[in-house]
């Protein structure tokens, strides 16, 4: 498998490489040869053009990389992973029509306004978290019903760990 | 002198301040919370000492423990940097009665100017200029709204025992009173334990301009020149500059004598920054006194050769300054970039993870204070601040061209950072001209954001990177020339002959 999905500040770029020089984005075709130089650093030239990129395994599908100065947070799958998860979460949606709201930042939950079962309209405060001494307010997503809140005040929360359900 | 000094705080402050120490022949000791075991501040010092769990409370904020720990391992001074004790009068007067030396000032001062209706009230009586507003806090919702139909919308609410951008908010009209004072409110009681709120007029397009000034215990003052903070976002300065190119001579006179007056008036020694708004025809009012080192004081130290620590540290110990106010000579322009671990595409949120990669920009003229290095963590603990960058040139320009090469320079891997914004702002027309004040981002450039960094080639940034990862996940039929190939080839050779 020579076909990749990668998926960068929520774009996603197919990347299909077709030998040890030439790869495709799209229909445009690009020259690659890629150096590893020392530890976490590379050097890619890309057509006619050198990058010194930094970059770190996070996982096996996503990689953090420092390139010209900016931060980018790469998730790479094969084009055949994609289209599965892909059509996983396209049928969960039809059956479900649920909606899982993930906190946006690390931080600790000040107030729960809501709680299961309450009925609330898109852009609704739902709950307060702390970050860095400022209040943000949880707004949410869509219309719906609360099916299941997971946290409760006081909790200390991870980026991306899942907030509330909406059904 | 002292024979050893507790540094109370972490990060890039403890570092600045452990140098300092080991200039002087001094101790350092350093304390640490269980997610600084690593850090540099840790490594640095002399003595390190664990404090406690990661939380503040149980670790940098614990009154207790590091009173102990002082009277313990026999340091005679304490430095608290700035943040977490600095303007702490409980833990300061908690101090003066075990006879250890705070290097700051007296805990009497640090109240006098840390109630903010109070200090009001002081520069008023001393005919230091101040917000037209209140001098006391709001007593109901309605006396308030009388208020602030006598001084006109719009209006800001401010925390008495606020301070540094927290606990604030502009209101334009009548109906958003009362919900406004009431979060001001909760966001006050639990930031600072206190709801006491105020009210001032709302000045409009005012730049920040602050001056530095160092007081002994014999009651010599000086002051070091203003620096302007104008550039800020959520209300906290993110690049600071000294001389401001606003300030003529005429009004940097007033506003150095201003600053010296309001000083005097609460009995002050120490290192200290009298921060004003200053509006469109230069008039100033003053906003609020910091009663420690500032984050941005390397700036001053940079235009005018003082080292503002060691100057606290002597202060402290009973000495006359250094300096008499004829011999405060400034010579070029210097800026200062803080460098955080945030998101400027996404409302400046935090950005947490290792630093796998680090190496900072070097050259005549650049300065970074850092307390992190490569393998360091950006926790959600404490401040995302990673390190300030600071250049002095002849001219602003000088360091505005110097600043721009230093931050295309510096690599910093592994978190978001907001270096590539703060190079977008040190190249933006109204940066250069000088024609900008604090709302200058959110009027100027964040809605503008995405298009100038397509601009300046993020985009295809995005599908260098998008190449790059689907490489690596490939590698294993992906040709990746190793350059660590033990053949030296005829050039090198040549030149190490």
């Amino acid at each position: 498998m020579n076909e990749f999905v990668v998926t960068v500040n929520e774009k996603k770029k197919p990347v299909n490489i077709l030998n040890d020089t030439e790869l495709k984005i799209k229909n445009k075709k690009y020259s690659y040869e890629i150096s590893h130089v020392r530890n976490n650093t590379y050097l890619l030239k890309c057509g006619n053009n050198y990058f010194e990129i930094v970059a770190d395994k996070v996982n096996n599908e996503h990689f953090s990389i420092l390139l010209n100065g900016y931060h980018f947070d790469a998730f790479v799958r094969t084009a055949l992973q994609e289209k599965a998860i892909h059509l996983l979460e396209e049928a969960q949606t039809a059956t479900h029509h649920q909606f899982e709201v993930k906190a946006p930042m690390p931080g600790i939950i000040l107030k729960v306004k809501k709680q299961g079962g309450d009925t609330i309209s898109e852009g609704e405060s739902i709950m307060i978290l702390e970050a860095m001494k400022m209040e943000n307010d949880l707004k949410a997503p869509q219309a719906g019903i609360i099916k299941e809140i997971y946290i409760s005040v006081g909790n200390t929360v991870e980026k991306g760990d899942k907030l509330f359900l909406i059904e | 002198m002292f024979k050893k000094i507790l540094i109370a705080n972490r990060g890039e402050i403890a570092v600045r301040i452990i140098r300092a120490c080991r200039e002087l022949g001094i101790t350092s000791a350093a304390i640490y919370s269980n997610a600084d075991k690593t850090a540099e501040h840790t490594k640095l010092a002399d003595e390190s000492y664990c404090i406690g769990n990661p939380v503040s409370s149980e670790s940098y904020l614990n009154k207790e423990k590091i009173i102990k720990l002082i009277k313990d391992i026999g340091a005679d001074a304490v430095h608290p940097g700035y943040g977490f004790f600095s303007e702490n009068a409980d833990f300061i007067t908690a101090l003066e009665k075990e006879k250890i030396t705070f290097i700051g000032p007296s805990s009497k001062s640090v109240k006098m100017m840390g109630n903010k209706t109070a200090a009001r009230k002081l520069m008023a009586d001393n005919k230091v200029p101040i917000i037209p507003g209140t001098t006391k806090a709001i007593s109901s919702v309605k006396k308030g709204l009388q208020i602030a139909e006598e001084i006109g919308y719009p209006v800001m609410l401010k925390a008495a025992a606020g301070g540094g951008g927290k606990g604030m908010r502009k209101i334009s009209s009548p109906d958003e009173f009362g919900s406004a004072l009431e979060t001001t409110k909760r966001e006050s009681l639990k930031a600072f334990a206190s709801d006491e709120i105020y009210l001032e007029k709302f000045i409009d397009k005012p730049k920040h301009i602050e001056v530095q000034i160092l007081g002994d215990k014999k009651g010599n003052y000086v002051h070091l020149f203003e620096r302007e903070c104008s550039i800020q976002r959520r209300h906290q300065k993110i690049i600071e500059e000294s001389p401001s190119s606003f300030v003529d001579e005429e009004t940097r006179k007033k506003i150095t004598k201003a600053a010296i007056v309001a000083t005097k008036a609460c009995g002050y020694y120490n290192a200290g920054t009298v921060e004003f708004l200053m509006d469109e025809k230069k008039n100033f009012y003053f906003l609020e006194m910091n009663t420690r080192l500032q984050v941005e004081h390397p700036v001053t130290e940079m235009i005018t050769g003082i080292d503002l620590v060691k100057e606290q540290i002597s202060i402290a110990h009973g000495n006359r300054l250094s300096v008499k106010q004829k011999d405060v000579k400034r010579r070029g322009h210097s800026l200062e970039c803080r460098i955080y671990a945030e998101d400027p595409n996404n409302n400046f949120l935090p950005s947490n993870g290792k630093i796998f990669h680090y190496k900072e920009p070097g050259g005549p003229g650049v300065r970074i204070d850092s307390g992190v290095g490569s393998g360091s963590e950006i926790t959600m603990y404490y401040d995302p601040l990673i390190s300030k960058l600071v250049c002095w040139g002849s001219n602003r320009e000088a360091a505005i061209k110097l600043m721009k090469k230093a931050l295309s320079e510096y690599q910093i891997a592994g978190v978001i950072n907001n270096i590539p914004f703060l190079s977008l702002i040190i190249a933006h027309k109204s940066f250069k001209s000088g024609k900008f004040n604090i709302n200058f981002l959110n009027e100027k450039l964040m809605d503008s954001l995405p298009s100038l960094e397509n601009a300046n080639g993020k985009g295809e940034l995005e599908t260098v990177a998008a190449i790059f990862s689907a490489l690596l996940k490939h590698n294993s039929k992906v040709k990746i020339i190793h350059t660590h190939s033990k053949k030296i080839n005829r050039w090198q050779e040549q030149m190490y002959e």
